[in-house]
Formats: C-alpha cells, structure tokens, sequence
C-alpha cells in the first residue's frame, strides 16, 4: 500500500480492490463511531455490532460512492439509519409481544461497569430515553463535538432545525436529572 | 442546573473505543463471501415470501394426487371403483399407473427436502409485508428467553 493521505486516495483505492485501503480505514474510524453508537444505542456490544454492519454497508455501496469529503457523515448516517430500523423494529415487536423483550433493552448492568459515576449513569440514562431525533444531534454536537452545519448537513435538515432539537434535547435531560440534584441538595 | 453544568457533565462522559480486532473483524466479514446474509435482509424475506408458498403447493398437489388414486381417509376411491381396475385395463395396467405414482411422489419428496434445505439455510425471519419506506418482518432469531438480569423479578 502506497501512501494514502486523502480520503479520496483511501476511497480510490479500496474502489479498486485494495482491502488494506478500507481496513486502514475501519481502523480511523472505527473508534468515534463505536463511541457515538454507545451514547445512542445506551450499549457498547450493540454499538460494536452496528458499527461493524455499518461498515460492511459502506463497502457495498462503495462502488457508487464518490468522495466530496463527507465520509464520516456518511459512515455516520448509516449508523444511524441501522440504529434507527432496530429501534422502529424493536418497537413493533414491543407491541406485539413485549413478554419477547424481557432482557433484551438497553443493558443497566454494562452500563454501570462502564459508569461508575452516578451522575454519569444518570446522563447517560437520560439519553437513552431521549427520541432518537433529539438524542443522535445532542451525541454529535456534546460528546463527538460537531458543529451545527456539520450536523445538519449529516441530518439534512436546517441549523435552525438542529439547534432547536439540541436545545429541546438539552432540556429534556435537564429535567431528567433535576430530581437528582434537588435529592443530592 | 444550567448549560454549562449539562456541557461539563457531557465533557466527563468516558469515550469508548472499538475493542482490539474490530478491525481484522469486519476485514474478515467483507472477505469471507459465504457469511450468512444479515437479519432482516429483504433478499432473506423476499426468499422465504416465495419458497412458503411454493413449499405448500407442493404439499397440496401431492395430497389431491394421493387423493384422487384412492389413498385418501381409509383408502376409498372417490370414484367407488376398485383400484386395480380402472375401466377395462387390467393388473398389468394397474401396477404401471402405481409405479407411476410412486416415481411421481419420490420425485415430489426430493422437490420439498430441497426447499426445506433451503428454509433451513435462512434465518428464521417471515416478511409479513411492507411498503416502499418500511419492511414488516417477523424475526424469531432473539425470541428465545434471556436469563433475568440482577434485580429483575420472575415475571419481568
């Protein structure tokens, strides 16, 4: 492998039938988007799982995709959209046999293995039980750091839009955790 | 509790990272050509949409075939004639139409062991239906029952 210092060079390359290209790849982006899947999905295994199948389906569209220096947005928005399906699926499911789901939500105990600050659990609790319109903006703007355009454009929807379900988002988990700072004194 | 705490707060949230070999996994997913087709592939569904009904059809012309040389409840013909004795032709005659219909419903038996081979390849996933913007589909891979987290009661 030669080098590969753009995205362009990287795409250009697995396009071509370069493994090693896509792998280096994976392995860039491997690690915000596992971070970004865990806030969202409220669970490390789930979001290995669809960061894997989000790669996979980045590769099958590969052939079609042309680099305009959005790749990350892209991986983002498939991780999404999986994130999304699962969530609409799971719900279906929840409606028509919920006796199905017992055990299979989000995962307390991993997440107090990873959060041994309460108040951290808290917030990341808060954000699980966001609407997954409010809860994805808020992960990309607070915790990966996006900026408003880049999340809009990600969302293809307007700033304006963007920094009003931020804003929502921000204070629906307030008030989700003011109980516990009125208790904490 | 203002914006500035909820930003501090984001900000203290630990980042996770992909654990060692998630890279060499997904590599080895793409190279390996034979991987299972994912859950709730419409290929998957579209498959089973097709091969459920084909698999019935089958079934059912076997058994109006069974049925209509007389091997139906209690073997009685439908038409009340004997079974050796179809018009005026005799055992000779008889014995090739049953030979027949043995080679028929042999071949009717290796048609249906391949379909169910083929069911038994797909997941356990029924496509109910859908539209253009959403699938309908019932995946009975996670139904089976989980042991009761820590703190959980019997009865969920």
């Amino acid at each position: 492998m030669g080098q590969l210092t753009t995205d362009r060079d990287i795409v250009q390359a697995a396009q071509g039938g370069d493994l090693d290209a896509f792998t280096r790849l994976v392995e860039r982006e491997k690690d915000p988007l596992v971070n970004y899947l865990t806030y969202l999905t409220g669970s490390f295994d789930r979001a290995e799982d669809v960061a894997q199948e989000t790669f996979l389906r980045f590769f099958q569209m590969l052939e079609r995709y042309e680099e305009q220096g959005r790749l990350r947005s892209l991986l983002f928005r498939i991780a999404t959209n999986l994130v999304r399906k699962e969530e609409r699926r799971r719900r279906r499911w929840a409606r028509i046999v919920p006796f199905l789901l017992n055990g299979h939500s989000e995962d307390p105990v991993a997440q107090r293995q990873v959060l041994q600050n309460e108040l951290l659990e808290r917030l990341a609790q808060a954000l699980r039980q966001l609407p997954l319109h409010y809860r994805a903006p808020l992960v990309l703007f607070e915790v990966e750091g996006w900026s408003y355009s880049e999340i809009a454009s990600h969302m293809e929807c307007s700033q304006g839009t963007v920094k009003s379900r931020i804003h929502r988002a921000r204070e629906k988990v307030h008030n989700r955790l003011e109980p516990y700072f009125e208790r904490k004194g | 509790m203002n914006d500035r705490k909820l930003r501090d707060l984001f900000e203290q949230l630990p980042r996770h990272r992909a654990r060692p070999g998630f890279s060499a996994r997904v590599r080895h997913w793409i190279e390996d050509r034979n991987r299972p087709p994912l859950r709730g592939q419409s290929s998957l569904s579209l498959r089973a949409l097709f091969l459920v009904p084909a698999a019935v059809t089958v079934l059912l012309v076997t058994l109006v075939l069974w049925w209509s040389v007389g091997g139906g409840i209690g073997g009685v013909p439908d038409s009340g004639a004997p079974l050796v004795a179809h018009g005026s032709s005799g055992p000779q005659d008889a014995r090739q139409r049953l030979e027949s219909l043995r080679r028929e419903r042999e071949a009717t038996q290796r048609q249906l062991a391949q379909v169910r081979a083929l069911l038994a390849e797909a997941p356990p996933v029924i496509y109910l239906g859908g539209t253009d913007s959403f699938d309908l589909v019932l995946d009975l891979t996670d139904s089976s029952p989980r042991p009761p987290t820590a703190g959980s009661s019997p009865t969920g």
